[in-house]
């Protein structure tokens, strides 16, 4: 069940409306709103439904974006001479206004302050990357502590996630889709590879060590930057979400791509056991079960209505707003339906940050922390900066430099295992060894190289010793056939490896 | 609330007629801890939180209330909501106490667990109890992660058993926690596993503290005496398959009837069982507000406030709220101590092995998993030696098979020659070797 939101950008402006008077240069817009409040600031765009609205503090320098929707808008003044107005911006809304909206947001007073009158802290933790390998539970330990020891007034699990999708020349070349981002064509071992029917642990880990050991009364906040797959459910594991305005959110339909089987009834067990994974996560963040659903299974209809404050959301089309259609792929720039390029299997809606503001699927968008820390209702914060985060940060580098190691390691094995004398399958068994030990020193090179080859430890265990044997043999004076081959599967759409 | 509210109160809750003809144990917790225990027969006086007392006889003891028969005929009945009692003394003197049984009694705490669902059998079996054991739980693992193996390899019986063994050690009465996290696996061996629960709960309570519990798992949790979900806890999804294939119509029949009947003897509704195992399964329940309970049916009744749990196009997977609402779970704890709470023990004890049993049991496994995977590739290995030293290496790793056959069957089954077969293949080996080394 979702409980009712109210959008923070409006306790943000509210927020922002308290503060002094302010001389504004050239013109202004002036939006009213059903509500009796009387919004000033720039239209910076607008659609058949809505107004997107920044609003410019002169005296802090913050600038707030935020979605209006014209539903609740009475009249716009636009372009209106600065000179003409002679209220502080937004003087209507008033103290009720913000009371109320502090309130909701779980902030303390009217801002910003503790208890105790001490600027309030934020402790952002970097989720970035890849779930399972850049973000995995083993590196939040410190991070678990440190928060019990310094307890910030405010975390904020900071989401940016991988590459929903790899490309590659071959992809191209076969005549599948592919993404015109970036340099498609090569092959990013960095890349988001691991299919998210693996991570599902992973993630409760993640989520239930945080859920479960950061104290109660620290106020917990997501802010993803980009939030696709495996990603999406982290982010819903937490009741109060905010986007970066060119933040994806969604893509979540690779489980549901695992569950298709041909019996009805074992398929419909399957997605009840995935989808149920899922779900035990994000009821933490109070998330609608029709919603959720509507993001697990592509094929599922689902649309969107508002009931004052509250979103409901339905597996059916007769919502006020379709949201996913089967005939349309794609809602312009708002959401769209993805397919995966390899298996042409849809995975799911994608949002942009403002349908998820529109939505109330997230509490407003923000594009700095200043423009976060507005939203929430706080004009004066520090950020903690400690040695335990700057690991965290720095993890994501380390992993990836060793994989990258690996990787060259197994170049050089290959090609040595190609050329095939006893002296290039010493250095065969050379590179192995090396592999061997990063994949036993560090768990996410042991998961990407297993994604990638499909060898686990105990398999490159086993090469080695097949490799040992055929230079036993050469050395012998043997052909050095036999033994030496297996290992790789070439999963995860990468790269055929040993 | 006053002592005219609550008779009020009381008097609303008029129950039906269900004078018992004979006199039944019965055992009550308060929420303070304390328990009482009797029968049906003994004239009691219950005291309210706030000194108020009445006076009858108990005749029924759920999880939420008690009722009360303060006179003769249906009318005399009432129920009192156990959120409200402090204490319960019998007219022969004796009193709900924190330790019904003495100082180390468990049966106070096979009480607690037991509630609704319980089969704790009378006093003796708890007198028994209380003069061996200590109050704790006996608490052991059922998880296959992190490892990835299922029920049949990572959970198996002998485990089971032998927690239970070192339960009855202590006396009946005690508390088996099972804590549950995985997604299935061997439908014979859950059917072993629900058969020893099931054989035990005569002695002993039992109590499933699912996380994950998914297919197999999930109907081990549904033979327990009650279900304690963690806050991540998923419960469902039993449909039988062999790797993706459907199994016949008569195996799924057999497989639901059996289902059905744990559920029953659970004191769940059958109708789970359906939902559980085949998409065309309905099930709805609606609650009574006043007792807490739930009725559950398996078509739409269009009754005010019922809850579909399952339509006809899904399998259904409860979490924790659900499962709680629709009376199927009992409560939620995310650690040893809050499970503790919702047992409504003082503390968590912990008694037995079973973490140990657990770890040695995984420990093996992990060896077993790896070392058949190394000889299987090492017996691919031996074409680089002459044949004795060939048949000698074999027969070795022949006879390490044998070992892991002893120390853990049920990873070996399917994995490895059955162990006749390496038997009669170390056989045939050995007089290959003799013959061999007979040649000149």
């Amino acid at each position: 069940m979702n409980s009712p939101r109210i959008p923070h950008s409006l306790i943000a402006l509210a927020f922002a409306l308290l503060l002094a008077g302010m001389a504004w240069a050239g013109t202004q817009d002036i939006v009213h709103m059903d509500d009796g409040r009387v919004l000033h600031g720039q239209i910076i765009k607008e659609t058949d439904n809505a107004i997107v609205f920044d609003y410019l503090n002169p005296d802090l320098g913050i600038s707030v974006t935020m979605t209006l929707p014209k539903s609740k808008i009475l009249r716009v003044e636009r372009d209106v001479e600065t000179g003409e107005t002679s209220t502080t911006p937004g003087q209507p809304s008033g103290d009720d206004d913000r009371d109320e909206a502090s309130g909701s947001a779980g902030t303390s007073g009217d801002e910003a302050s503790t208890p105790s009158g001490q600027v309030t802290s934020f402790y952002s933790i970097p989720l970035h990357g890849d779930v399972g390998t850049d973000i995995t539970h083993t590196i939040y330990d410190d991070i678990i502590d440190e928060i019990n020891t310094l307890r910030p007034d405010v975390v904020i699990y900071e989401i940016d996630s991988g590459k929903s999708i790899s490309h590659d020349m071959l992809s191209w070349w076969m005549g599948q889709q592919v993404s015109d981002e970036g340099n498609w064509w090569e092959s990013d071992p960095t890349d988001r590879q691991e299919h998210i029917f693996y991570l599902v642990s992973e993630m409760e880990k993640i989520v239930l060590m945080f859920q479960h050991k950061v104290p109660s009364n620290v106020r917990q906040v997501v802010w993803m930057k980009n939030a696709t797959g495996p990603a999406a459910i982290l982010a819903m594991s937490w009741e109060e979400m905010y986007m970066h305005p060119d933040a994806s959110f969604g893509t979540l339909g690779q489980l549901w791509a695992g569950t298709l089987f041909e019996d009805a009834d074992v398929r419909k067990k399957m997605q009840g056991a995935s989808f149920g994974a899922v779900k035990a996560l994000t009821q933490f963040g109070r998330h609608d079960d029709a919603f959720v659903m509507g993001l697990l299974d592509p094929t599922l209809p689902l649309s969107f209505s508002c009931r004052g404050r509250e979103a409901i959301w339905y597996n059916h089309s007769l919502g006020d707003i379709p949201v996913s259609a089967t005939q349309q792929e794609s809602f312009g720039d708002e959401f769209t339906n993805r397919r995966d390029p390899r298996s042409g299997l849809p995975v799911g809606l994608e949002f942009s940050a403002r349908p998820c503001e529109e939505f109330l699927i997230s509490d407003g968008t923000a594009e700095t922390l200043q423009d976060l820390a507005m939203l929430m209702g706080y004009r004066e914060y520090k950020v903690e900066e400690t040695e335990a985060l700057i690991g965290v940060a720095e993890y994501r580098e380390k992993w990836r430099a060793m994989l990258k190691r690996a990787y060259e390691a197994f170049e050089d094995y290959q090609k040595y295992m190609s050329r095939g004398t006893l002296s290039d399958l010493q250095k065969a068994k050379t590179a192995l060894t090396r592999i061997i030990g990063m994949v036993r020193t560090n768990a996410s090179v042991a998961m990407r190289v297993r994604t990638l080859t499909g060898a686990d430890l105990t398999q490159l265990e086993i090469m080695l010793e097949n490799l040992k044997a055929q230079i036993r043999q050469m050395a012998r004076g043997g052909g050095g056939g036999g033994g030496a081959g297996g290992g790789g599967r070439g999963g995860g759409g990468g790269p055929q490896r040993p | 609330m006053n002592a005219f509210m609550k008779l009020a109160l009381a008097v609303s809750l008029l129950l039906a007629a269900s004078t018992a003809s004979l006199a039944e144990d019965v055992s009550v917790l308060l929420p303070n801890g304390e328990s009482w225990r009797g029968d049906t027969s003994e004239e009691v006086t219950v005291r309210y939180q706030d000194g108020t007392e009445v006076t009858g006889r108990i005749t029924k003891s759920a999880d939420l209330y008690i009722v009360l028969q303060m006179g003769d005929g249906p009318d005399g009945e009432i129920l009192l909501p156990l959120s409200e009692l402090a204490s319960i003394t019998s007219g022969e003197g004796h009193s709900s106490a924190p330790d019904a049984s003495g100082d180390d009694a468990p049966a106070a705490t096979g009480e607690a667990a037991a509630g609704s669902g319980g089969n704790v059998e009378g006093d003796d079996d708890a007198t028994s109890a209380s003069s061996k054991g200590s109050k704790g739980v006996f608490y052991i693992p059922f998880r296959d992660k992190p490892f990835g193996g299922m029920v049949g390899d990572s959970i198996r019986v002998e485990e089971l058993r032998e927690i239970i063994s070192q339960a009855d050690n202590e006396g009946p009465g005690q508390i088996i926690v099972l804590d549950i996290e995985s997604g299935g696996g061997s439908v014979i061996e859950a059917i072993r596993i629900c058969e020893t629960i099931q054989e035990a709960k005569d002695r002993h309570t039992f109590v499933a503290w699912p996380g994950y519990a998914i297919s197999a798992a999930a109907y081990m949790s549904l033979a327990c005496d009650r279900i304690v979900f963690k806050s991540n806890g998923r419960l469902g999804a039993i449909t039988m398959h062999r790797s993706g294939q459907p199994v016949s119509d008569e195996e799924e029949r057999r497989w639901t009837t059996m289902l059905e009947h744990t559920l029953e003897e659970a004191g769940h509704s059958p109708y789970w069982a359906k939902a559980m195992v085949k998409n065309a399964g309905f099930l709805s329940y609606v609650k009574d507000p006043v007792t807490g309970e739930c009725e559950h049916f398996n078509q739409y009744q269009g009754l005010p406030g019922e809850v579909i749990l399952s339509t006809y196009e899904e399998n259904c997977v409860v979490n924790w709220e659900t499962a709680v609402e629709s009376c199927l779970a009992y409560g939620r704890a995310d650690s040893k101590e809050e499970l503790a709470e919702i047992l409504d023990l003082p503390s968590w004890n912990e008694l037995g092995t079973g973490q140990e049993l657990y770890d040695d049991w995984h420990r093996t496994l992990i060896k077993c998993k790896e070392d058949i995977r190394k000889t299987n590739a090492e017996l691919g290995r031996l074409g680089e030696f002459n044949r004795l030293t060939q048949i000698t290496k074999t027969i070795a790793i022949y006879r390490k098979w044998l070992r892991w056959w002893r120390d853990a069957p049920n990873y070996c089954f399917g994995k490895i020659p059955m162990e006749k077969d390496i038997e009669k293949m170390i056989e045939e080996l050995e007089l290959e070797r003799r013959n061999l080394a007979r040649r000149p």
